[in-house]
């Protein structure tokens, strides 16, 4: 590794050797065609220098580009650009000038329609969230109560129909010192006497007493009808089409007060016979 | 290249004339691939690396200075490319085992590429060239291999002209040793096999 060192300061204690910086400086080619004569007549009588001169040439000859074999890298080249369209025929180039420039001018023109009409029609080309106006709004609540208040009339009206056979009761005095039952039936205190109660069978209205409890015919679908009344004012009655809905209801000092409310998931008897 | 005729190139290669990047390549390929060859000790990474920067360079003519050269331009390219390879494959030489295999990646080790290619006359001075290191090698064969002057290798490498002599001037030296004892390992190859000896060599040692 540090024998061109070792060469060096070898040589540059021999009196009559050419210094190698020299000859260093005369392969850069930075001395003049003088001093490179002086120097090619000094080396006639170094043979040692000359010899490494001749090899230093001979190793920078053999480093002669055109000894190398080389492909021809032309057409690779071209393939490879031509892949990224760099080179394309003229033609073909304008075309697609024409084309780009076509549609950039074509998005200009968008453009300037929808501010045009941004201007005349601001709400067409809003393309954001838009306000509601609040007459559309009051309009949609107006008709949804009026569809509301129409549906509860109808079925007001389907209670009420329902109730006609008790409307006599609700009308006539009841006799005091006999036993009765007392109901709210359409927000109205009903007293009934067991006269009463006889009436309401005879009117169809499925009653039944706590001697009865436990024998519910499953055809029970009159509304606001006392299905259970017990000794000591539990009572059981229906408020609601069908067996869906009991509530559970006690009678104090002769007005009756619902204390639950009972969800059935069936009108089979066995569900109303498992009431207390 | 004259540089008129040159800027004349690579203005018809900006307009899109194929013809004109072809005569550019065909200036300069010879001379970049020289130099990344010699650097790399390979063929197939010189072509596949002198291939890329051609790529890269006509594909953005049009951010040429037209201050500069377009050759200095493509050789810095081609180094950095160059660079990255070599910096890649690195960790493969960096095992035993990988640098055992004997050279499948981008650079060669320098004994391996001894042992498989000094056998010629002709390859003895690649051979010399991958035993120096990559500064000497690299200022060796841009000063004479390509006759670039010293303060062009010197921009080129970013580097301070007295650095790029000295390493010219060391390297030249251990350039001769070497290239003297490679091609006296090549005459003993010749004379040991005769008649076996072929071209590159290849079939004598496998």
């Amino acid at each position: 590794m540090n024998r061109g060192q070792d060469h060096e300061s070898f040589d540059e204690r021999i009196p009559g050797r050419i210094p190698e910086s020299l000859i260093d400086a005369a392969l850069d080619g930075e001395i003049c065609d003088r001093m490179q004569e002086e120097i090619a007549h000094a080396l006639q009588y170094d043979h040692e220098r000359r010899a490494e001169l001749l090899e230093t040439a001979d190793a920078v000859r053999a480093m002669n580009l055109d000894d190398i074999p080389m492909p021809d890298m032309q057409c690779a080249v071209l393939n490879r650009l031509d892949e990224h369209e760099r080179f394309i025929p003229r033609t073909m180039r304008r075309w697609v000038r024409t084309g780009r420039m076509a549609i950039a001018a074509g998005i200009l023109l968008g453009l300037m329609l929808v501010a045009g009409l941004q201007s005349v029609y601001p709400r067409l080309t809003t393309i954001g969230a838009q306000s509601t106006p609040v007459h559309d709004v009051a309009t949609a609540v107006e008709q949804d109560t009026q569809r509301v208040a129409e549906n509860v009339q109808s079925q007001v009206a389907q209670m009420r129909a329902s109730l006609s056979p008790l409307e006599g009761l609700l009308a006539a005095p009841k006799p005091s010192g006999t036993k009765t039952f007392t109901l709210t039936l359409n927000h109205q205190v009903v007293r009934l006497s067991e006269a009463d109660l006889a009436a309401l069978r005879a009117s169809g209205v499925m009653v039944r007493t706590d001697t009865e409890t436990n024998r519910f015919p499953a055809q029970l679908n009159r509304s606001l009808t006392l299905v259970s009344y017990g000794g000591d004012g539990q009572m059981l009655i229906n408020t609601h089409d069908g067996l869906r809905t009991l509530s559970r209801a006690k009678e104090t000092r002769g007005v009756v007060v619902v204390t639950e409310r009972v969800e059935l998931e069936s009108t089979s008897d066995e569900c109303i016979a498992d009431l207390p | 290249m004259d540089r008129a005729v040159e800027r004349d190139l690579i203005e018809r290669a900006i307009a899109g004339e194929r013809a004109a990047a072809g005569e550019l390549i065909k200036a300069h390929q010879r001379s970049v691939y020289g130099y990344i060859l010699r650097m790399s000790g390979r063929h197939e990474t010189a072509e596949d690396i002198v291939q890329e920067a051609f790529v890269r360079v006509l594909a953005n003519l049009h951010r040429f200075d037209f201050r500069f050269r377009f050759s200095t331009w493509l050789f810095t390219i081609a180094r950095r490319l160059y660079m990255n390879a070599v910096a890649k494959s690195k960790p493969a030489y960096d095992t035993d085992f990988v640098g055992s295999m004997g050279g499948k990646g981008t650079m060669p080790d320098a004994s391996t590429y001894s042992d498989e290619r000094s056998t010629t006359q002709k390859d003895a001075i690649q051979s010399a060239l991958m035993h120096l290191s990559v500064e000497q090698r690299e200022i060796i064969v841009l000063f004479h291999q390509l006759d670039w002057p010293i303060a062009l290798i010197a921009s080129h490498l970013d580097m301070p002209e007295g650095t790029v002599k000295s390493h010219l001037h060391r390297g030249r030296r251990r350039l001769r040793v070497l290239f003297k004892e490679h091609k006296q390992l090549a005459s003993l190859y010749k004379d040991h096999f005769g008649g076996a000896f072929n071209e590159t060599g290849d079939e004598v040692l496998a």
